[in-house]
Parts: structure tokens; C-alpha cells; sequence
């Protein structure tokens, strides 16, 4: 074999040999069958705000060994957490309980009455099947599931509740809330009884326009306007005080809704949306940003429940009621 | 002899820049996916108040697979009162209909809709315009008769209906027969690189998110007002993409919507499927590439990622015809365009458009899947891309054929096998 055949066999050797080689795991991937199962679908978690609970109440009544449960009386206090435990701990009641210091991030707290959570307290989970508080500065971890009321007082840290209706004082932080009512506290003289304010127009559907008020760049809508169809902007849009619109808006950029103004539809914005004093929102209100929602609003209606989202943030003020879902992924707190 | 030197020359500069921007794209879009901020789709959204919504599903002797999707549809999340479910029987031959009157006895909702009469031009498009026509609401959802959707589907879909920018809303597909062999798993790995990454990148950045024909919703009002689909167009599904976005509307890409799909287990079976998509996607850009340049609705970002998603189909075309050119510059000495140094570039370029940047994309796409152990496979690709090549050229032919003889188009099934009928 002259040197010329043996130098181009070579080549041609290393050639293939450098094309086989990323084949070959992946001629083992293919023998082993990896990773070949369909991918798994399931939005039980998105979907359903009590997933959580629901879950822990289906752990709790069956036979696994998913928690070290412990039978507790009226008190509940950081010395009756045992130091180290690799497992979930769950203390449970049938009375009322009180709830003192930092118990830690793995245990959960489940009373049959209600439960009182002191200041500066910390857990990771609460649920009872009456009605939970939460004193100022107190943090729960992960959820909070109460058949009743839930009232979270100044500066507490929580990440979601669902109850019957939620009281939210100024300084609480949050990511979601599922009630029927969720009322930001203080509310004003003579609201204390009620669950949502009056609405004084009924719903007016019947008379919005089969068309889009459609505005190609920035635009404002001037006070005490009243208009009868959407609303799609691609730029930014400032709604002034005192308007009605009967139909959804949307808009590409800012959203800004003046005070006392009336939105029979839903709210969309690609970017932040703020809602002045006064304001009242039929439908679900949703930015892809940051949402903010001043005093004495009221955003869906006890009946006709709708959802309020602020993607990166949201800060709402107080005197609003909102039915019934408030989520966002990133902070929300009562200013 | 100069001239025809100057306009190979030229050809390969042209082929190189539309290369180079679909390497930028899919680095774009995978970057995004990574690190980039992600646009929620409006699932979260929880609202009693919904809509009542027509679901379609059209069906050719789909015997074998009628069952599954109407069972599932059935124990949606959806208020069974505020569904009507209206699947087509166009033309079978098998007990698709004989199936679809049980159901009929049995739901309420579940108003089946005949095409027998052999007068009747058969096919997805005229079977959805036929029905467009009578059915009762303004929100069209679509299913393939394969498609097996999560309870909470038509739900997810219809939810983007209340921004009334949405004009069409698209969910996201997912292989049911991943596991049959070697070309369903790279299917499945390539789905999640179009869909975790290339519709969801699209929608985070403003782009053309595609309505894809199945999983998908839209406005009946306002698609019948556009003309409905065009029974001359193979892609239904990427004409009214189109069409929405030409006329000031958006589609909304719904990644957490899911649905299991039955994908061809047989190469023969995709090779068709490959010709068919490039067929009907090239006869969508000879009517819509004019008016994506001109529209007044679509940002400059959006005409230049309308105008790539137009062109892809075209592409391999185009690369076999960039490969001969190059030959014949190499043979007549002429294949030095530019300086070596560039020239040494744009083939790197080349190497990223048919090689790494579209696996870049599929690899990462089934990183975020969750999927670690089947990106060994990623080389595969390279082979599947050769497959592609030829059958998209077919495709495009087959388009440029149909323009100039104005044939009529025939549908074509894909096969199915008797997988559909057992549960996830």
C-alpha cells in the first residue's frame, strides 16, 4: 500500500470516526428507549386554587406516611416542635388554637375551630374548618385553606389563601387569593357590614355595538365619556375620571383608568394598568406587568366572580372589594 | 457567459442572507426562551362567565379514533349546556357514522353533521366552511379527530376570547405515541421545539404565533367577514394565521394547553405529510406575501418574522438550487464571491442554518421539557433534514403547479394506527 492510500484511508477513518462518534449515545439512547414516554398533561394545579389543600386533605385521611402527625390542644408554640425531622410535620386539633413563634417551614397546622396565629409567628401551611387570623408580621410559607374567614393583619407575609371571604390589611404581601369576597381593609364609614358595594347601574350588555373602537397610537378618552363598544389600543390609553365604557378594552401599551369611572367589561393591557380611586370593573382585570388598584373600588361582583392578575406585581389600596381570584407571580401587597 | 456568472453570484448572496436570518431567528427565539421575559398566555384567568362555543371536529373514516376525541370532549371541564359539539363526517366509508349517531342518542350537545353526497367536494376546508355557515356561537374551537385534549382545553382556549384583540387562539401539541419507535420520538422532540420554543418565543416578543388548524379556536364573525377559508389553500390554518394578523387581529399562543396528537409511525407516511404542509404553507406565501410587506397592522419585527414563516417552506428549495449554483461557480472558477475570510464565514453560516441552530432550538426546547436523556438524539436530526429537504422541494413544486393549472386540491389523510383508542 503506497503512502498516499494509507495517508486517504486514514482520512477518511478519522472522518467517519468523527461522525460516529456523537452517534454513538445516541445509538444507546435509542436502544434503552430514553425518555421515549409522551410528555405528561395535567393543569389541575393552574386551574384549581384549593389543589393544594384538596391534595393535603386527601394525604391527611389516607394511610401514607407522608406526615408525623401530632395531637395538639389549645396552644401551638416553637417549643413543642420536635428539633429534626426529615418528614412533614402535622399537628392537629379539634379546638380553638393558638398559635405562637417561628414553628418551621414543614409543618402544617390543622384545627377543626379556628385558628389565631400571634404576631411574629411563622409556619408553613394553616387550614381549619372555621376561621383563620393571622396576626401583624406573621408568615405562612405556602397556603392557607379556611372554610370561613380569613383575616390577615398589617404586614403579614403570605403566599395563597382560599376561604369564604379574606380580610387583607395595609402592608400584607401575597401572591393568590380565591374568595368570594376579598375586602381591603380599612374600609369606609358604614361598609363594614357588606360584602360588596351597591352597583348602581345593572348590567348593559344589550346595548353594546357590534364593533371596536380601535385607536393606532397613543389616546386618551376624555371625562365623563360614555362608550358603547371595545375598545383595542396599540399604544397607550389614559380613560379620564367619570366614564362608562360597555364593552372590554385592550391595549398594547400603559392603561390608566380615571376615578369613578365604570368598565362593564374586561380589562387587558400588555403592559401595567392603573386603576384610580372609585373605580368599578365588571369583568377580569389583566396585565401582562404590574396592576394597580386604587381606594374604595370594587372589581367583579359577588355574583358573577372574575379574576384580577398582575402578572409581575400588583398593589391595591384600600376600602376595594374584589371577587373573587387575585394572583400574581411576582409581589402583591395592600398599600 | 458574465451575465449568468453575475445572477449565480448573486443567487448565492441572496441564499446566504436568508440563511443568516433564520440562524439569527432560531438563536433569537431560543435565547428568549431561556432568558428572555415570558408572556403568560391567559390561563390563569378563572371565569364563570363563558361563552357559548361551537367545537368541530372533522372526520374521515375515523372509525378507529371517533370514540376517544368525542369521550374526551364529553368530560371536558366545560358546561356541557353552553357546548355544542359538531363533528363532520365527510364522505367515510367506515362506521365513523354509525358512531357518531350513538353519541348523538346519547349527548344532547353532540350534533353530528353528514357529507355524503359524492357531489360534494371533500376536505377539511369545505367541510369547516359548510359548517361555519349554521353552527350557533362566535367561538369556533377545532379538534382533529385524533386529537385526545385535557379536560380543561376547550376552557384554556375560549378564555382568550375575553381580550378582544384575540382573534384566534392556539393550544399546543403533544405526542400520544412517542414511545412506537425511532421517527415518532424525533417527531415528538421536534414538536417541542416548534411549540416550547418557536410559538412561545413568537408570542413573548410580539411576533406571528401561528394558528395551527387543531387546538385552536377562533371568531367565527370575524374569519366569515375575511371570506372564510379558501378552498384553493391546502393550510387552512396558516391562511387564516394570515388573514387575522392582516386585518389588525392577534393569535394568542396557549403553551399550557395541551392536547395529544398521533403522529405518522411510518417515514413513507411523513415524507407525505412533509410534501402536503410545504404544498399548502407555499400557496399561503404566493397570496399573502405582498400584503404581510404592506400591512399597516404588523410592526417591522413581526412583517420580518411573518415573512420567515412564510418563506420556510420555500427554503429547501431554494438550498438545492444554492447547492447546484455552487457546483457550477466552483467549476467555472467563479465561487469566490467575496474574500476568503467572508466567504469562510458564510459557510459556517450555512453549516449553522441546516445544521446547530435548528437543533440548538429542539434540544432546548426538550431541556425545558423536562427531557434530558432524548437530546442524545439530537444528530439524528441531521439525517431527518435530508428527508426534509427533498420532500419540501416536492412540496413546493406541487404549490407552484397548482397556481398555474388552478387544479383542484385534494385532501390526504394520514394514516392512522389503532393507538388512538387507548387512554393516557
Amino acid at each position: 500500500m503506497s503512502d498516499s492510500t494509507l495517508l486517504t484511508l486514514t482520512v477518511i477513518f478519522l472522518f467517519l470516526l468523527l461522525m460516529i462518534l456523537p452517534m454513538i449515545p445516541m445509538l444507546k439512547s435509542i436502544a434503552k428507549k430514553e425518555d421515549v414516554n409522551p410528555l405528561f398533561m395535567d393543569l389541575d394545579y393552574i386551574y384549581n386554587p384549593k389543589f393544594q389543600a384538596e391534595n393535603f386533605e386527601e394525604a391527611l385521611y389516607s394511610d401514607d406516611k407522608k406526615f408525623t402527625k401530632f395531637s395538639i390542644g389549645k396552644e401551638l408554640d416553637a417549643a413543642s416542635v420536635p428539633s429534626k425531622t426529615s418528614h412533614q410535620l402535622l399537628f392537629s386539633s379539634i379546638e380553638k388554637v393558638s398559635l405562637e413563634g417561628k414553628i418551621g417551614e414543614n409543618a402544617i397546622l390543622h384545627s377543626k375551630e379556628d385558628i389565631i396565629m400571634q404576631n411574629d409567628s411563622e409556619i408553613f401551611a394553616l387550614k381549619s374548618d372555621a376561621n383563620i387570623t393571622l396576626g401583624e408580621k406573621s408568615e405562612v410559607a405556602s397556603w392557607i385553606d379556611a372554610a370561613k374567614d380569613v383575616t390577615i393583619e398589617k404586614d403579614a407575609d403570605i403566599n395563597l389563601v382560599t376561604a369564604k371571604s379574606v380580610r387583607l390589611y395595609s402592608g400584607v404581601k401575597f401572591k393568590r387569593i380565591y374568595a368570594d369576597t376579598i375586602g381591603i381593609y380599612p374600609l369606609n364609614k358604614g361598609d363594614e357590614n357588606k360584602t360588596g358595594r351597591d352597583i348602581v347601574h345593572e348590567k348593559v350588555h344589550e346595548s353594546v355595538e357590534d364593533k371596536i373602537l380601535y385607536f393606532e397610537k397613543d389616546n386618551m378618552i376624555k371625562k365623563g365619556s360614555h362608550i358603547h363598544s371595545d375598545i383595542v389600543c396599540r399604544g397607550e390609553l389614559i380613560i379620564e375620571e367619570n366614564c362608562q365604557i360597555f364593552g372590554s378594552i385592550k391595549t398594547n401599551g400603559k392603561l390608566q383608568v380615571g376615578s369613578e369611572t365604570f368598565v362593564y367589561g374586561n380589562i387587558f393591557s400588555d403592559q401595567s394598568i392603573t386603576i384610580k380611586d372609585n373605580c368599578f370593573i365588571f369583568g377580569n382585570i389583566f396585565s401582562h406587568t404590574y396592576l394597580e388598584i386604587g381606594q374604595n373600588g370594587q372589581m367583579g361582583r359577588y355574583n358573577l366572580p372574575k379574576s384580577i392578575i398582575g402578572i409581575k406585581g400588583i398593589k391595591i389600596a384600600g376600602g376595594t372589594f374584589l371577587h373573587n381570584y387575585i394572583l400574581t407571580y411576582g409581589e402583591g401587597k395592600i398599600v | 457567459m458574465d451575465s449568468l456568472i453575475i445572477i449565480a453570484q448573486g443567487y448565492q448572496i441572496f441564499l446566504l442572507v436568508f440563511m443568516v436570518s433564520y440562524m439569527i431567528q432560531h438563536f433569537i427565539f431560543t435565547y428568549n426562551r431561556l432568558y428572555g421575559e415570558q408572556k403568560n398566555y391567559y390561563h390563569d384567568i378563572i371565569d364563570d362567565e363563558l361563552p357559548m362555543v361551537s367545537v368541530i371536529v372533522p372526520m374521515h373514516n375515523e372509525e378507529l379514533v371517533a370514540r376517544n376525541i368525542l369521550d374526551r370532549l364529553v368530560r371536558s371541564d366545560y358546561p356541557m349546556q353552553q357546548m355544542e359539539i359538531i363533528p363532520i363526517n365527510d364522505h367515510s366509508d367506515d362506521k365513523t357514522q354509525e358512531i357518531l349517531d350513538e353519541y348523538a342518542q346519547k349527548y344532547s350537545n353532540i350534533v353530528p353533521y353528514s357529507r355524503l353526497d359524492n357531489e360534494q367536494k371533500r376536505g377539511k376546508t369545505e367541510s369547516l366552511n359548510e359548517v361555519m355557515a349554521f353552527c350557533k356561537h362566535d367561538i369556533i374551537v377545532v379538534f382533529d379527530a385524533d386529537y385526545m385534549p385535557a379536560k380543561e382545553a376547550v376552557k384554556s382556549l375560549v378564555i382568550g376570547f375575553k381580550d378582544p384583540q384575540v382573534g384566534a387562539v392556539m393550544g399546543r401539541v403533544l405526542v400520544h405515541n412517542s414511545d412506537s419507535n425511532l421517527l415518532t420520538m424525533m417527531l415528538d422532540m421536534e414538536r417541542s421545539g416548534g411549540y416550547q420554543v418557536g410559538q412561545q418565543a413568537r408570542y413573548n416578543m410580539d411576533l406571528v404565533p401561528q394558528y395551527g388548524g387543531t387546538v385552536g379556536a377562533y371568531r367565527r364573525s370575524v374569519f366569515v367577514q375575511m371570506g372564510s377559508f379558501d378552498p384553493k389553500v391546502l393550510a387552512e390554518d396558516t391562511d387564516l394565521t394570515f388573514k387575522m394578523y392582516l386585518n389588525g387581529w392577534k393569535v394568542a399562543y396557549a403553551n399550557k394547553v395541551e392536547c395529544y396528537e398521533e403522529m405518522p409511525e411510518e417515514w413513507v407516511d411523513r415524507a407525505r405529510q412533509v410534501r402536503r404542509w410545504a404544498r399548502g404553507h407555499n400557496e399561503v406565501m404566493f397570496k399573502h406575501l405582498f400584503s404581510t410587506f404592506k400591512s399597516k397592522y404588523l410592526s417591522l419585527k413581526a412583517k420580518w418574522d411573518g415573512i420567515l414563516l412564510l418563506f420556510v417552506y420555500i427554503m429547501p428549495f431554494l438550498l438545492i438550487i444554492g447547492i447546484a449554483n455552487s457546483i457550477f461557480l466552483f467549476f467555472i472558477d467563479a465561487i469566490t464571491i467575496v474574500s476568503s475570510l467572508t466567504a469562510l464565514v458564510l459557510i459556517l453560516a450555512i453549516n449553522a442554518f441546516g445544521n446547530f441552530a435548528p437543533f440548538f432550538q429542539i434540544a432546548i426546547a426538550n431541556y425545558l421539557d423536562g427531557r434530558k436523556a432524548s437530546l442524545k438524539l439530537v444528530p439524528m436530526f441531521a439525517f431527518n433534514f435530508i428527508l426534509y429537504l427533498f420532500y419540501t422541494g416536492l412540496g413546493f413544486f406541487d404549490a407552484v403547479t397548482d397556481i398555474f393549472t388552478k387544479r383542484d386540491i385534494h385532501w390526504e389523510k394520514t394514516k392512522r394506527s389503532e393507538r388512538g383508542q387507548n387512554e393516557r
